[in-house]
């Protein structure tokens, strides 16, 4: 993939201007991509344990379930690493159906989309494909701090370490009339949450179980030490939200192929030992 | 490999063309020209026509009678296949003009000819997402350079006479949701500027730099808690911590200073506006915010704060009141005081002492506003508590939105970023404003990298059948409407006064016209081919007044759909420059 990137950008080189105003290669339906050879799949980057950029190469689990995709297609991956604009509906605009202002090149897939029937309705250009995952809000505590975690009180006045305008941040933000706003110790990314946590910054640290698990995982905490706890969900914030990929509308025997694809991952165990190899329980959608 | 941060190897090479003689005795600009510029009609070398932005022009030569005779000498095509909006205010010297498009481009242009002198266009890597389009609105100009700030958030000055870049400083990170599409100003020797962007963790700061090595000589953050730098070392902080922010929410407090600032040489003062405070919700930071959607008075020296005024406290409508502060003299009860205005994107237009933010009075300027009812002696929003989006942390069981709320003005505001002008032959300002309003409500069935998330819904609609566009002359001394011309569209160009009695403005539907400025009446319009959405400038050249304007549809208005839609269907895009004189013999008649 890498290489063929070097190539665009290298044509790119030859035409001055007009090679920035090039039409953006549309997303195509799976003849097409069979035709290619090549699937071109977004994930985000930031986004650990799911995809993330460390030393220059794309790693985790999206990362991870797109190769297999890609694999049980036949075709090989160009994975692309997106950061994450201001929704998820403007992510559909910009990596699926019209691309961005600076003339990015479009993908035939996008990963780590909330399959949410709301959602799906107002974008009508994209199509769902099966999900893979189910997303939970939850907590880790430091054992000792707390006797136990199964609902917002145990918080009591205790810091609670979380990335900011996240999930878990909006959810304890507006919960009981904001009584917990006062403990927040918000960081930029959830990884600076862990790593405050983790240092003994704070006693509780907010995210979803994938993310909480993955760092625990990759600092060696001991899980014993390191309790998590989830809380019943309450008031306008999601608490739990399931995941799977999106599609150019006009491509839609695409998504039924990387459905398929999905599913027959989740069957042999692969989807699994993924979500293994970066401390994360699999916990399969509803359904399966 | 990451798609968003990789450059296209593409363009970033000027083409020099040795077009034309250069003046031998041009100087480059100096701080004396900057500061006179608005008594200078033979030049515009700052953004505004002169440091206190009143787009005021001397000139009378074009008045209401001959200007007929008014017509186009020459058009300049930014060419590219991508244009979007234009909104650039160009500057003329020696015979040059200066002018930044789309895409963070700039064009020196030969002013008698129309002839491309150079052109430089900005590497900007794949995946900038800027919130609302790729715009520039101008440049500065000081010695041999001229500056531009890019959407990747880079200031650059490049040589005047080749293109050539001088120096190139990153504002900050774009990865990081930072971009810049303001024009700088240059006060003593420094290039001032704000920052653009509304990400998370993004907190506006004012910043000075030395013009002619782009290193920084101070930083102001706008929120309050934030410590400034000056000379390398941390200088003072911002306000106090938890004045009027909870918990540790003002480290991510917003305030984006995305629109530039004004710089009034009388009192040594300049003059920023503030964005909104984040998160949008307001429930969730109880407090007044500081500074956000204020107007700051620095002192450009060292960058410390003289006077802040918050137009919006607790800002719940994202109402992002970075709108320009512009000096004038108010002469009130047989007194003059030293005054300056400015038309919020709240809907009202405030008069404050400039030298001191001490409130004078505030009026309305856009029909039928319902957030507050008014503002009080101490210069307070009157708030109308049912008008303010909803609690979500009241939100009961099945309740899948916030209560939706009807507000006026909506979030594009009474005023958005076009420039208002100021006339002291008229004493008048002209405003051009939109009467518009918006439902807004909590939106759960939102989601951000992949994850829920509490976003607002929200959906423009216009307050009357007919207009949104409003331009308005208002009497400073008494906040009343003098007169009104109304359009269909939404109004998104900046305006200009002239001593002609003259104001000029551009609409959507691609006119640029021109209104007299004591009645109002409509006495000249020319159509562009293209939506404006800039600030016409005029100078004097050869003996004759010329009027300039970019064209080119764009900006925010296109990027929302619904009602207002409607009313800017079919517009084309575009990328120009027009220039129009007026002939001697057609003034001297």
């Amino acid at each position: 993939m890498r290489s063929s990137r070097a190539r665009l950008i290298l044509a790119a080189c030859g035409l001055l201007l007009a090679a920035r105003f090039q039409p953006e290669a549309a997303a195509r339906p799976l003849d097409q991509v069979v035709a290619d050879g090549t699937l071109r799949v977004a994930v985000y980057g930031d986004n650990a344990p799911f995809s993330e950029e460390a030393a220059g190469k794309p790693r985790g689990i999206d990362a991870d379930l797109a190769r297999a995709i890609a694999d049980k297609l036949k075709v090989k991956l160009d994975l692309r690493v997106v950061d994450a604009g201001e929704n998820v509906d403007g992510d559909f605009r910009l990596n699926l159906w019209r691309g961005d202002l600076a003339g990015s090149p479009l993908a035939d897939l996008m990963l780590h989309v909330p399959t949410d029937r709301q959602l799906a309705l107002r974008n009508d250009q994209v199509f769902f494909t099966a999900p893979y995952f189910d997303q939970e809000i939850a907590f880790a505590y430091r054992k000792g701090a707390l006797e136990g975690f199964d609902r917002l009180d145990d918080i009591g006045d205790n810091t609670v370490a979380v990335e900011g305008a996240s999930a878990a941040d909006l959810m304890l933000l507006t919960a009981q009339g904001g009584r917990f706003r006062a403990g927040l110790k918000h960081f930029k990314s959830f990884d600076e949450a862990a790593k405050a946590y983790l240092a003994g910054e704070a006693p509780i640290l907010a995210g979803t179980r994938a993310a909480i698990e993955a760092a625990l995982f990759a600092a060696k905490a001991p899980r014993e030490d390191n309790p998590i706890g989830t809380v019943p969900s309450q008031g306008l914030v999601k608490t739990r939200w399931e995941i799977g990929g999106a599609v150019k509308t006009d491509s839609r025997d695409l998504a039924y192929a990387v459905g398929d694809a999905i599913t027959a991952l989740n069957a042999d165990g692969h989807l699994k030992a993924i979500c293994e190899t970066y401390g994360v329980t699999y916990t399969p959608p509803k359904g399966y | 490999m990451r798609m968003r941060t990789r450059f296209l190897a593409a363009v970033g090479v000027s083409a020099l063309v040795a077009g034309g003689a250069i003046p031998a005795l041009a100087q480059g600009v100096t701080e004396q020209d900057i500061i006179n510029d608005a008594k200078t009609p033979g030049d515009v070398v700052t953004y505004g026509l002169g440091p206190q932005a009143q787009r005021f022009s001397p000139l009378k030569t074009l008045n209401r009678d001959n200007i007929k005779g008014l017509v186009p000498a020459w058009s300049f095509s930014f060419g590219g296949e991508k244009q979007r909006g234009q909104e650039s205010q160009a500057l003329i010297k020696d015979g040059v003009i200066y002018v930044t498009g789309s895409y963070s481009r700039i064009y020196a242009i030969d002013s008698r000819t129309g002839e491309k002198k150079w052109e430089y266009d900005a590497r900007l890597p794949e995946g900038i997402l800027p919130c609302c389009d790729v715009v520039n609105r101008g440049a500065a100009l000081y010695k041999d350079n001229v500056y531009f700030g890019t959407l990747d958030a880079k200031m650059m000055a490049l040589n005047v006479k080749t293109g050539k870049v001088v120096w190139r400083k990153d504002i900050d990170d774009f990865k990081a949701g930072y971009s810049y599409t303001a024009a700088p100003i240059i006060v003593k020797g420094k290039i001032i500027t704000g920052v653009s962007g509304g990400e998370f963790g993004v907190v506006g700061r004012i910043e000075a730099r030395d013009a002619e090595t782009g290193e920084i000589v101070w930083k102001r953050p706008v929120i309050e808690g934030h410590m400034g730098e000056l000379n390398g070392k941390p200088s003072t902080m911002t306000g106090k911590v938890n004045e009027s922010w909870p918990g540790d929410m003002w480290k991510f407090g917003g305030g984006a200073t995305w629109l530039g600032g004004t710089y009034d040489p009388e009192t040594n003062l300049v003059y920023f506006g503030t964005g909104n405070p984040g998160p949008w919700n307001s429930w969730l930071r109880p407090g007044d915010n500081k500074w956000s959607a204020s107007r700051l008075a620095l002192n450009p020296d060292t960058g410390e704060i003289v006077w802040g005024f918050q137009t919006t406290p607790h800002d719940g409508w994202d109402f992002d009141g970075v709108n320009e502060f512009v000096p004038f003299d108010l002469n009130k009860g047989g007194k003059t005081i030293k005054a300056g205005a400015t038309a919020d994107r709240n809907g009202f237009f405030y008069v404050l002492d400039r030298t001191n933010g001490k409130f004078i009075s505030a009026t309305p300027f856009v029909d039928k506003i319902n957030w507050a009812k008014g503002i009080d002696e101490n210069g307070r929003p009157i708030y109308n508590p049912e008008n303010r989006p909803g609690d979500p942390s009241q939100a009961q069981g099945d309740e899948k939105k916030g209560k939706s709320v009807f507000s006026v003005p909506s979030f594009l505001g009474g005023k958005n970023w076009m420039p208002i002008g100021y006339s002291p032959d008229t004493k008048l300002f002209y405003v051009p404003s939109n009467e518009w309003g918006m439902d807004i409500w909590n939106e759960p069935v939102n989601y951000k990298k992949g994850a829920a998330y509490l976003g607002a819904g929200f959906t423009i609609k216009p307050v009357f059948d007919d207009h949104i566009g409003s331009l308005k002359a208002i009497d400073p001394t008494n906040g009343k409407i003098v007169w009104e011309y109304k359009n269909k569209a939404p109004l998104w160009a900046g305006v200009l006064t002239t001593a002609g009695n003259l104001v000029f403005t551009g609409t959507p539907e691609g006119f640029l016209k021109a209104f007299d400025a004591k009645t109002g009446e409509e006495v000249w319009k020319f159509q562009v081919g293209t939506g404006v959405v800039s600030s016409p400038v005029t100078w004097e050249q050869d003996g004759e007044q010329w009027v300039g304007v970019t064209a080119g549809w764009g900006g925010a208005v296109p990027l929302w759909g619904g009602e207002v839609a409607k009313s800017t269907a079919g517009i084309n895009q575009g990328g120009s420059f027009w220039a129009f004189k007026l002939p001697k013999t057609v003034a001297s008649r």
